[in-house]
C-alpha cells in the first residue's frame, strides 16, 4: 500500500461492563478488572444463566443523559451503539457536521430484542391473536418495539449524523464487528469512501435470547468461579458469559486524516474471512475456517507471519473454541515455530462475550496494545488446558513493542473474521 | 477516485418466489402478467386486514426443505432453505465443475431480511403455560422453555442473519471468504458488491450470493400494517406508480446469483451472458417509515448514479427496473428522483405489482430478471399501470415492449433508509 492510501484508526469509542468510553475499556483491560458479575434477567431471580457483563445504564446515563438521541425509545443495543460512536468521532476531533462528504457506516449487529410482556399481549386463549395486540398497542414497550430490525443502529447512525453514503450491516454472529471493520477499511482502500464508522453493538442479556442460548448449552451456568467464571484456555472453562455493550472505530484514509491533523492509532492493515463448513454450532476442531481467515488476513496485510507478535483471540472460554483456536494459530504460524513467540491474550475474560459486537472492543484493544506496546492479560487462567498451549499471558498484562497483530473473531455457523492490524509509523 | 470494481460475469441463477422455482417461472409471470401474490394466509396469524400475500407455493416449500440435508434442517428457517435450494440451481446452472473447484475457491455472500425467528411462535406454549392473566411469569416462562420443551431449542441459531450463510456452507461445500448482511432489501446488493470485490481480488475463483426473506412474522406484519403501508383493498392490487396506488403487498423468497471473472468463465468455454458491475447502496437520512414525507432519495440517487455516471449508457441502450411498492408516497418520490437523474426516453419498469416487496431478495430478483431483458430484448410492463403519478416518464405500460438496450440499471428503495442501485449489461 503506498503511503497516504493507508486505512488509519483516528478515533476510539466503546461502552462496556467496564465502563463507558474507551480509556476505561483500556485501563480496565490493562489492569486486568473484570465485568463479569452476579446477574440476572430482569424480573427474575432463578434464571440458570448467573453471570454475564451488564452495561452500567445509570453511568451511561450520566455521560450521554442530555444527549439529544437519548430519551427515543430504543433498544439496549442502538443506545449502547450510538455513544460509543459519538465518542469514537469525538476521539477523532471531529463533529458530525465536520464529517467528509465520501463517509460511510459499517456495522455488526445480532438477533433484534424481544420483550415477553409484548409476546403476551399479542397471545389470546388460542394463541396469536392480531385483534388483541392492535387494542393492547398502547402497551408495548417503546423500546422494544414490533419493528426491531437489525439495522436499526446503522440507520440511526446515518440519519444522526446525515451521512448518506454506503451503508453496511453485518450479521455475522459473532464475527459481526469484525467483518464491518474488515469491510469498512476496504471500502476505503478502494477509495469508496475517506472515512468509515465502523463496529458494531450488542445485548443478549435479555430473557428470550438467553433461553435461546442456554438451550444451546452455550453461556455457562456454572457457579463456583463466582466472577472468575470465564476461564478462556484454562480445563476448568465450561461455556461463555454472555456480556453486551458496544465498539466503534473511525477508519480513514491516511491522506484524508493527514489533511485534518488527525491523531493516528494505528493501520488497519487486512482482513481475512473464512468458513468452516464444519457443524452449525460446533467450531472446525482444526480450526480450519480460522487458520483461513488468518491466512488471508495476513496475504491481505501483506504480512508474513513472523511480523506478527500478538494475537487478540476470540477465546470464548467455551469447551471446544478455545483449543480449536489454539490450533488454528499454531499451524498459521507453524513456520520456525513462531507460534511460541507469540502473545495470546483474550479480552473476554474480563468483558464477557460481547456476541455480534465482540471484535470491536476487541480490535480496540488489538490497536491500543500495538500504539501503547501492551499486551492486556487472560484472567482465570490458573489450570491451562494442556490442548492450549500458547502463551496467554495469564494474569498480569506484559509490556511488548508489536509490528503487527491479529484481531480474531468466529462465529455461530462457522462463519471466521480476522483483521490485521500493524504499527503506525 | 474509487478504484471501480471490474464487473463480473453471471454465470448461473437461481429462484424460490412466489412464482414457484426457478427464475424462468418468474419471468413468464411477468411477461404475461401474471400476478403471483395471493390472498394472506397463515397458519399463525389470522387476518382479514392484510389484503395480500406473494408466498412461496407449497411445492417449492417442500422442494426446498428436501434440498437441505436432513441433520441440517433443524436449525434452519424456512427462507434459509429457499436460499439452499436457489444456491444449488445457480450453482447446477453455472456448468462449474465442482469437484474440480477447491472449497476453498468459493466465496459465499447472503442476505437475509431481517429475521423470522425468534418470534411469539418460538416461545408459544412456553408463553401459554405462563401466562397469568394481567402477565407473564417469567420463572413460570423460563422454566416451560428450558425444561418442558416450551420453546423452539434452536431459536437463537434460527435468529442469526447468518443462518442461509450456515446452511449454504454446509450443504454446498463453501469455505471461501463470506459475508452475511442484514439491512432491508438492500442486503442482498450489499452482498452482491463483496461478491465482486472477493472476485477482484482473487480470494475466490465462484462467488455465490444467496439472498432470501420472508414477512411472516407476526410482530413485523402488525407493525408494517399499523403504519399503514400495506394494501387493505384486495380488488385494487399492488398499482406501483399509479395515481390508485393504496399501499404494498408483502412477499417472500430466494435468489441466488453464481458469479465469476468473465476471463476465467470464457477460459472453460462461457460465452456472451451478462455482466453486473459494482452495485453502490447507500443511506437515506430519512427512514421511510418514520418520516415518509422526505426521505432523502435526492442525495442517495444522485451518490449512486454518480458511481455509475461514467458507465451509464444514453437513453436509447438503457432500460430502467424501478421499485414502485405501491406505498402513494414513497412512489411519488422515486418518480421525483427518476425524473431528475435519468435522461430523457429511457423505459421504466418494475416487477413489483406481480411479486410483492420481498426482503432481500428483492433487489437481486430485479437483477436476475434484468438479465433476462437483456438476452431476451423485451422489457415487460408495470403490470396495471393506467394513470402514471409521472406521465412524462416513459413508463411501459399495457404489453412487453421490444428493446434493443445494453444496459439495465436496477434501482431499490428499503423501508428503513438503505437504498441500491446496481447495472446489468450485455457481455460481448
Amino acid at each position: 500500500m503506498r503511503r497516504g492510501e493507508r486505512v488509519v484508526v483516528t478515533g476510539l469509542g466503546a461502552v462496556t461492563g467496564l465502563g463507558v468510553g474507551w480509556k476505561s475499556l483500556w485501563s480496565g483491560l490493562c489492569n486486568g478488572h473484570s465485568a463479569i458479575r452476579r446477574w440476572q434477567p430482569e424480573g427474575m431471580d432463578d434464571f440458570p444463566v448467573k453471570y454475564a457483563a451488564p452495561v452500567d445504564m445509570a453511568g451511561l446515563a450520566q455521560h450521554y443523559g442530555s444527549a439529544a438521541w437519548w430519551d427515543v425509545p430504543m433498544e439496549r443495543r442502538t443506545r449502547f451503539g450510538l455513544a460509543a460512536a459519538f465518542e469514537a468521532l469525538a476521539d477523532a476531533g471531529l463533529a458530525p457536521a465536520e464529517l467528509p462528504r465520501r463517509s460511510g457506516i459499517a456495522m455488526g449487529s445480532g438477533v433484534p430484542e424481544r420483550d415477553p410482556a409484548d409476546m403476551h399481549l399479542a397471545l389470546g386463549p388460542d394463541g396469536p391473536d392480531w385483534r388483541l395486540l392492535h387494542r393492547r398497542a398502547d402497551q408495548l414497550n417503546p423500546n422494544s418495539g414490533l419493528l426491531n430490525s437489525n439495522d436499526h443502529l446503522s440507520m440511526s447512525l446515518a440519519q444522526s449524523l446525515g451521512i448518506c453514503g454506503p451503508s453496511l450491516n453485518f450479521s455475522t454472529a459473532c464475527a459481526g464487528a469484525a467483518h464491518a471493520i474488515g469491510h469498512g477499511m476496504r471500502m476505503i482502500r478502494r477509495g469508496e469512501c475517506d472515512l468509515m464508522i465502523v463496529g458494531g453493538a450488542d445485548s443478549v442479556l435479555n430473557l428470550p435470547t438467553m433461553i435461546g442460548l442456554h438451550l444451546l448449552g452455550a453461556p455457562s451456568t456454572a457457579e463456583r468461579f463466582g466472577d472468575r467464571l470465564c476461564r478462556p484456555f484454562d480445563r476448568d472453562r465450561s461455556g461463555f458469559v454472555a456480556a453486551e455493550g458496544a465498539g466503534m472505530l473511525i477508519l480513514e484514509r491516511e491522506d484524508h486524516a493527514h489533511r485534518r491533523g488527525a491523531q493516528i492509532y494505528a493501520e488497519i492493515a487486512g482482513f481475512g474471512s473464512g468458513m468452516d463448513a464444519y457443524r452449525i454450532s460446533a467450531p472446525h476442531p482444526e480450526g480450519l475456517g480460522a487458520r483461513l481467515a488468518m491466512q488471508r488476513a495476513l496475504r491481505d496485510a501483506q504480512l508474513d507471519p513472523i511480523d506478527v507478535g500478538h494475537i487478540n483471540a476470540h477465546g470464548t472460554s467455551t469447551p471446544l473454541n478455545d483449543p480449536a483456536e489454539t490450533l488454528a494459530i499454531s499451524s498459521t504460524f507453524a513456520g520456525g515455530e513462531h507460534y511460541r513467540q507469540l502473545t495470546v491474550t483474550a479480552n473476554k475474560s474480563m468483558l464477557g462475550h460481547l456476541i455480534a459486537a465482540a471484535g470491536a472492543p476487541e480490535c480496540i484493544a488489538t490497536v491500543l496494545s500495538v500504539a501503547d506496546g501492551i499486551v492486556p492479560p487472560t484472567l482465570n487462567l490458573d489450570n491451562p488446558d494442556p490442548a492450549c498451549h500458547l502463551d496467554y499471558v495469564p494474569g498480569t498484562a506484559r509490556r511488548q513493542i508489536l509490528r503487527a497483530a491479529l484481531s480474531n473473531s468466529f462465529g455461530f455457523g462457522g462463519l471466521n473474521a480476522v483483521i490485521a492490524v500493524k504499527a503506525y509509523d | 477516485m474509487i478504484n471501480a470494481l471490474p464487473p463480473a460475469l453471471v454465470t448461473g441463477i437461481g429462484a424460490v418466489l412466489p412464482s414457484g422455482l426457478g427464475l424462468d417461472a418468474a419471468w413468464d409471470c411477468w411477461q404475461t402478467g401474471q400476478s403471483r401474490l395471493g390472498a394472506f394466509s397463515s397458519d399463525w396469524i389470522d387476518s382479514r386486514r392484510i389484503a395480500g400475500y406473494g408466498a412461496v407455493p407449497q411445492e417449492a416449500r417442500h422442494a426446498s426443505r428436501d434440498a437441505v440435508p436432513h441433520k441440517l434442517r433443524r436449525f434452519g428457517t424456512e427462507p434459509s432453505y429457499w436460499a439452499v435450494h436457489a444456491a444449488g440451481q445457480a450453482m447446477a446452472a453455472s456448468g462449474i465443475e465442482w469437484d474440480a473447484l477447491p472449497e476453498t475457491r468459493r466465496g459465499l455472500f447472503t442476505g437475509q431480511g431481517d429475521y423470522t425467528s425468534p418470534n411469539i411462535m418460538s416461545l408459544q406454549r412456553a408463553l401459554t403455560a405462563s401466562d397469568q392473566g394481567e402477565g407473564v411469569d417469567l420463572s413460570s416462562l423460563t422454566s416451560e422453555a428450558l425444561y418442558r420443551r416450551g420453546a423452539d431449542p434452536f431459536m437463537s441459531i434460527k435468529g442469526l442473519a447468518n443462518n442461509a450463510l450456515a446452511l449454504i456452507s454446509l450443504t454446498h461445500r463453501f469455505r471461501g471468504p463470506g459475508a452475511a448482511f442484514v439491512q432491508n432489501e438492500s442486503a442482498g446488493i450489499g452482498a452482491l458488491q463483496q461478491a465482486l470485490l472477493a472476485l477482484h481480488t482473487g480470494l475466490c475463483d465462484a462467488a455465490l450470493v444467496a439472498v432470501c426473506g420472508s414477512y411472516m412474522e407476526p410482530f413485523t406484519l402488525a407493525e408494517l400494517w399499523r403504519r399503514g403501508l400495506l394494501l387493505e383493498d384486495g380488488e385494487r392490487g399492488l398499482r406501483s406508480f399509479d395515481r390508485q396506488a393504496a399501499g404494498t403487498v408483502l412477499a417472500e423468497g430466494a435468489v441466488a446469483l453464481l458469479l465469476e471473472r468473465p476471463g476465467c468463465a470464457r477460459a472453460r468455454g462461457v460465452e456472451g451472458g451478462v455482466l453486473i458491475h459494482a452495485p453502490g447502496g447507500f443511506a437515506a437520512p430519512r427512514n421511510c417509515l418514520e418520516d415518509l414525507a422526505g426521505s432523502g432519495f435526492e442525495e442517495g440517487y444522485r451518490q449512486a448514479l454518480g458511481r455509475l455516471g461514467g458507465t451509464l449508457a444514453n437513453a436509447q441502450e438503457l432500460a430502467v427496473v424501478a421499485d414502485g411498492r405501491g406505498i402513494p408516497v414513497l412512489d411519488g418520490l422515486e418518480c421525483r428522483q427518476l425524473a431528475a437523474a435519468l435522461p430523457d426516453g429511457v423505459p421504466i419498469t418494475s416487477p413489483r405489482p406481480l411479486f410483492g416487496t420481498i426482503p432481500a431478495a428483492g433487489a437481486l430478483l430485479d437483477v436476475a430478471l434484468a438479465t433476462r431483458i437483456l438476452a431476451d430484448g423485451r422489457l415487460p410492463p408495470v403490470s396495471g399501470l393506467t394513470g402514471p403519478l409521472a406521465p412524462q416518464l416513459d413508463w411501459v405500460a399495457g404489453a412487453p415492449r421490444q428493446v434493443d438496450c445494453g444496459q439495465v440499471l436496477c434501482l431499490q428503495q428499503g423501508f428503513s433508509g438503505f437504498h441500491s442501485a446496481v447495472l446489468v449489461t450485455r457481455h460481448a
